[in-house]
């Protein structure tokens, strides 16, 4: 037995798992093992006609989407990465490969793309050398589907995912074959894996540098989700000391449970609304059994990154029928398309601060049939008076107004064909950037909700980047500047009247909830794992006390001084209580 | 069949771009076409063939047609690449 190594990333979801590893190699294919000897070309043809089949359905859907936003010279290479899909004299090549060689239809490929790439770079000019960059993205589209097709069949179930980096949708492909946690090499903790393994439940640890070549197949290992590990072939010692761990944790939770009933009210009755965030269908059934609360944010993008284009209006349809109806009586908040242009573009026009670019609403707002489509799908769905609309990253009043003006059009398109929907449906925004803040008084007198999205509040408030790790101990939650500005959202929308829900992560944290609290939040909308701990926690709390420490803290200019304030008021009110396991 | 010596003029030679457009000319046409570069011969009517070639700034290429209509054919590429691509 080797001896014990642990390796340390970034915790990006709680949570501790103990198995066999999965090593998911985009670059060099998961089923090399199986390939040595038992191809079988018909198969392999197969395949890769459907691979090739499959990216050009992907690229033309691309394509069709990008084509307003490009300019000529990267239109064309968008059209010269089609020509190379429909290129026959290359795959009756491959094929024809295939069958004399008997090996995978990926090696082949892979070996094809190479030959090019080597004339490419033997012949010494510089210009041409640079032009390499145009045949990547196409090699690695092709590569992904054929790795896709045989993916599915060849995970193991219940195993750790060890990989370079992970896509949405390849995150959402392994969620579905009980992968027990992740680890990669790439990745932070606002990653879009991180996010999905959070609202899955699934420990993770990301950043690792390396971990996709330090462990091979047969290593046994330890996914440590709290304080971000990974435990290589661990000792009998570390092993029992974590089966215990799980085992306390797992006991906690059924303890929990009792509070699944309980009204979550502060210990002065002060009422704060809990709901949780949701994504995918196979989280309906929990939520509604177990909770049976509102959804504070019911996120839409996995509709989009599964399909790897927009779901046409029936497809949302009924879609979103089905949750109004699963989950009548309780409130849905269906948050449009917040996707970013990263996912859309193609490699030569990706742009280099996705963040401050084209994604979120001005998406929406550009692409009006994409996004009249989904208000028509989500108004049809909302019969029962149960759904409201979200829009996210709103940066001006002019935004509102041309959102509202497209949801009437929505409406009276409805209308025009007699279709019924409810038409008092309640619209809310998405304040998660400084202008937002700035103008939410303006704002707040437009809408009937305010949402606050505190990781990309914190971000846009800081200018830090979570997922650089040069920069991100600057993100702050507790920074004056980012609670000010929480302070300045929650004042605007009781000017007005209306409720202020938050849903970032800010909301499933201890500490910070207290204080959310405190500042006058109407709503905390958490994921499902963190939703009856942030009951108790809730339940735990003097309303009167928590305004108190939220007063004080506006008062605080330094993140120090408002973090050690906030841990001692914590720890003197309720942290002994939740120290222990008394509910 | 004919037979035509060109070079590459423009400056970053026989890329992605010009590659597709290339091939896209040449398909319309019936006859058989191909490019023969240092002794290699390709199809010049497979784009992963064309830019196998590498053909940069000032170098020579052989064109080849044959067919039925290799005479429109050869008129319509030869001056593809003496335009340089489009690109000069």
């Amino acid at each position: 037995m080797q001896k014990q190594q642990i390796y340390k990333g970034l915790a990006a979801s709680k949570g501790i798992s103990i198995g066999k590893p999965f090593v998911y190699r985009v670059e060099s294919p998961v089923y090399d093992v199986s390939s040595n000897g038992d191809v079988v070309p018909e198969s392999e043809i197969s395949d890769y006609k459907q691979a090739i089949s499959q990216s050009i359905k992907e690229l033309n859907k691309v394509f069709s989407l990008a084509k307003e936003k490009l300019d000529d010279k990267n239109l064309q290479i968008f059209d010269a990465q089609l020509s190379f899909l429909h290129d026959e004299y290359l795959h009756s090549k491959i094929m024809k490969r295939i069958r004399n060689e008997a090996k995978a239809a990926y090696e082949i490929f892979k070996e094809e793309i190479k030959i090019l790439e080597n004339a490419i770079l033997a012949s010494g000019d510089d210009y041409l050398r640079e032009r390499i960059n145009d045949i990547e993205d196409i090699k690695n589209r092709v590569l992904r589907n054929l790795v896709k097709g045989r993916l599915v069949s060849k995970i193991t179930e219940n195993s750790i995912v060890i990989a370079r980096n992970l896509t949405p949708a390849d995150t959402i492909l392994f969620s579905n074959r009980n992968m027990l946690g992740i680890a990669t090499d790439l990745g932070g903790i606002s990653s879009h894996v991180a996010i999905i393994a959070r609202s899955l439940n699934i420990p993770a640890v990301v950043a690792m540098h390396d971990i996709s070549i330090r462990i091979t197949p047969n290593d046994y290992l330890i996914i440590d989700g709290y304080k971000g590990l990974v435990i290589k072939n661990p000792d009998d010692e570390t092993v029992e000391s974590y089966k215990q761990q799980v085992e306390h944790n797992r006991e906690f939770e059924k303890k929990l449970e009792q509070l699944e009933k309980l009204p979550s009210e502060t210990k002065d009755g002060k009422n704060i609304l809990l709901s949780t965030n949701l994504e995918f269908n196979n989280e309906v059934d929990y939520v509604v059994t177990h909770f049976g609360c509102d959804v504070g944010l019911y996120r839409t993008e996995h509709l989009f990154l599964e399909l790897g284009d927009f779901p046409d209006e029936e497809t949302q349809y009924k879609q979103y029928k089905f949750l109004a109806e699963h989950l009548y009586p309780s409130q849905v908040a269906i948050r449009t398309f917040d996707i970013g242009g990263d996912k859309l573009l193609p490699e030569a026009q990706k742009e280099l601060n996705p963040f401050l670019g084209w994604r979120g609403i001005r998406i929406c707002l550009d692409k009006k049939d994409i996004f009249l489509a989904q208000l028509k799908a989500i108004l049809r769905a909302s019969s029962g008076g149960n759904l409201k609309i979200m829009f996210p990253m709103i940066t001006s009043v002019e935004e509102v107004i041309q959102t509202k003006h497209l949801l009437d059009e929505a409406k009276s398109q409805l209308r025009g064909s007699g279709i019924k929907f409810d038409e008092k449906i309640k619209i809310g925004i998405m304040i998660e950037v400084p202008s937002g803040v700035i103008l939410s008084e303006e704002l707040a007198g437009m809408v009937d909700f305010f949402s606050i999205g505190t990781n990309d509040l914190i971000q846009y408030t800081l200018a830090v980047d979570r997922d650089s790790s040069l920069v991100s101990d600057l993100y702050k939650q507790f920074h004056p500047a980012v609670l000010r500005s929480i302070n300045t959202i929650i004042q605007s929308a009781k000017k007005h009247n209306i409720p202020v829900s938050v849903c970032g992560e800010m909301a499933s944290d201890p500490y910070a909830s207290l204080l959310l609290i405190g500042l006058g939040v109407d709503e905390l909308s958490v994921e499902a794992p963190f939703y009856l701990g942030i009951k108790r926690l809730i339940r735990l709390v003097n309303f009167e006390n928590a305004s108190a420490i939220a007063k004080k803290i506006l008062e605080m200019s330094t993140e120090k001084a408002i973090r050690d304030y906030i841990e001692e008021c914590f720890n003197k009110n309720i942290g002994e209580k939740l120290n222990t396991d008394d509910l | 069949m004919i037979e035509k010596t060109v070079t590459i003029v423009n400056k970053a030679g026989m890329h992605t771009r010009p590659a597709s457009m290339l091939v896209k000319i040449a398909s319309k046409y019936k006859s058989d076409f191909f490019i023969v570069k240092s002794g290699l011969q390709i199809n010049g009517k497979s784009i992963i063939g064309v830019m196998t070639l590498a053909a940069e700034q000032g170098s020579n290429v052989v064109l080849r047609f044959e067919g039925a209509d290799e005479e429109k054919a050869a008129a319509e590429i030869v001056k593809f690449f003496e335009n340089g691509f489009g690109e000069l």
